[in-house]
């Protein structure tokens, strides 16, 4: 069984439910989690990271809510297929409207679209990649 | 044979002392009496220097009671022993303390900064998906020598005189008797009673907060060897209450009755001191899996507050109910949850009620 984990920052200014968003999704991204991999409970999770309930259960509510995560009744929280979670029109529209002022800001402080792009390779490991 | 009575009762106390003298020593080396400092001061001359002072005065100190015991002591009178214990568990607390005092006051003067990381907790999701524990099925293999101890005592129920002898001085003869219906319930009670706490235990061992994952140590390791220690205790007290049985309706001797219950229960507390000196609280001293900690200058968490005297954890902003101990081996409860209090209350009425059945 292998090690999948989660850390978050009780100091940082990201809300915690945000930062576990961010976490569980990183997961997804780099294949630790899977469809039907089950997370912790609420309860197991919230006493681990020393977080309240509330917190976990918004993360948790936030992640259904964008399709990646269902709750099923045997296994609890699982991860859901990721045909129900591919990006949809609605989602390039989002992208591009939060990668646009991020994407400004760099060109304002001189960065080309070379080093954008290389920084981004650095960020993103893909099947496929050398 | 009083000079085998005495014998024993100053190998129980040997291993009393022992074992409150070392129980420091289980936990990880970021603390010291429970004080949080820096991994880099551990060896500082300061913090070995109190150490040797706990180590020399605790040792005067159980020397002093031993021998107390031995000069003043009638072997038939239980009430030296007890004061006995009494006594070291004095000792072990009047040093323990001390020597917190003393680190606690040379943490302040020293000024310690946290560490940066001290915000940071990381766990792994996949935690309780692994063997940390054995199977709470496997607690069921109690019920077949608690059959047995029902079906010896249901067939050898007639036979038995009307009044049986439910206890035994170090002369084997007999000191306490029972009308026969009620001494031949205290074994089958008391072993439901182990079997529920231990299987209880176990739950606890799952579920108690996992450790912060930039903290070196195996945690998980730790629990499945807690875990099987709890396992193989419940059985040897569980054979032990089959012995009694045996004992009462004069099956064996009651001699050999003492002797291996003194054995089983020298193996045990050589097996907690081995988990404690090799494997340490939460397997700080086995290699971690995944992250590895940095040796650092600074205090890794500022969570001295959240510990009662160093005993007592409490801490509000923490949902966990069970933790790990901060001396110790083990597990305890977070003081500050409702739920806590509610399980004393449990574990209260559950001795009570057996204290009832079989007084």
């Amino acid at each position: 069984m292998i090690l999948i984990l989660l850390t978050i920052d009780l100091e940082k200014d990201i809300p915690i439910y945000t930062q576990i968003r961010n976490e569980v999704i990183k997961a997804l991204a780099t294949g630790e989690l899977t469809a039907g991999d089950s997370l912790p409970s609420v309860r197991s999770l919230a006493a681990d990271l020393g977080v309240n309930m509330h917190t976990i259960n918004k993360a948790y509510n936030i992640l259904k809510g964008e399709g990646f995560l269902i709750v099923n009744r045997r296994k609890g929280v699982v991860v859901n297929k990721a045909e129900n979670f591919k990006a949809t029109i609605d989602y390039y529209k989002n992208l591009e409207e939060q990668l646009q002022p991020i994407l400004n800001e760099a060109q304002c402080r001189g960065m080309t679209k070379k080093e954008i792009i290389s920084t981004i390779n650095k960020m993103m490991k893909m099947e496929g990649d050398l | 044979m009083i000079t085998t009575t005495l014998t024993i009762q100053i190998i129980v106390l040997l291993v009393v002392m022992i074992t409150l003298y070392l129980t420091p020593f289980f936990s990880s080396k970021d603390l010291a009496f429970g004080i949080r400092i820096p991994y880099q001061e551990r060896d500082n001359i300061h913090i070995k220097n109190i150490k040797k002072r706990y180590s020399l005065f605790s040792l005067i100190g159980y020397t002093l009671v031993l021998l107390l015991f031995i000069v003043t002591s009638m072997p038939l009178n239980i009430l030296a022993m007890v004061l006995a214990i009494l006594l070291t568990f004095v000792v072990c607390s009047v040093f323990y303390s001390l020597a917190r005092n003393q680190v606690k006051s040379y943490k302040g003067k020293m000024n310690w900064q946290v560490s940066t990381n001290s915000s940071k907790v990381t766990i792994d999701t996949n935690f309780r998906k692994k063997r940390i524990a054995v199977s709470p099925y496997w607690f069921l293999l109690y019920i077949p020598i608690i059959i047995a101890t029902i079906v010896i005592s249901y067939f050898m129920y007639d036979q038995l005189p009307d009044m049986l002898n439910t206890q035994f001085n170090n002369l084997g003869a007999a000191t306490n008797s029972m009308p026969k219906s009620k001494a031949l319930l205290i074994a089958p009670i008391v072993q439901i009673a182990i079997a529920l706490l231990m299987y209880f235990t176990n739950y606890i061992i799952i579920h108690s907060k996992q450790k912060n994952r930039s903290e070196k140590g195996n945690d998980g390791r730790f629990r499945f060897i807690m875990s099987l220690s709890l396992f193989y205790l419940g059985l040897t007290i569980q054979l032990i209450m089959l012995g009694t049985q045996a004992t009462v309706m004069g099956l064996i001797s009651p001699s050999i009755l003492t002797y291996g219950t003194l054995a089983t229960v020298l193996v045990f507390v050589l097996l907690i001191l081995g988990i404690g000196l090799r494997i340490g609280q939460d397997g700080w001293k086995l290699n971690s899996e995944g992250k590895h900690p940095e040796d650092g200058m600074s205090v890794s968490q500022n969570d001295d507050q959240y510990w009662k005297w160093g005993m007592f954890y409490y801490n509000k902003m923490d949902p966990a109910v069970f933790v790990s101990k901060r001396v110790g081996l083990g597990y305890t409860v977070n003081h500050a949850r409702p739920l806590a209090w509610i399980l004393y209350s449990i574990i209260v009425i559950f001795i009570i009620l057996v204290f009832a059945l079989t007084l």
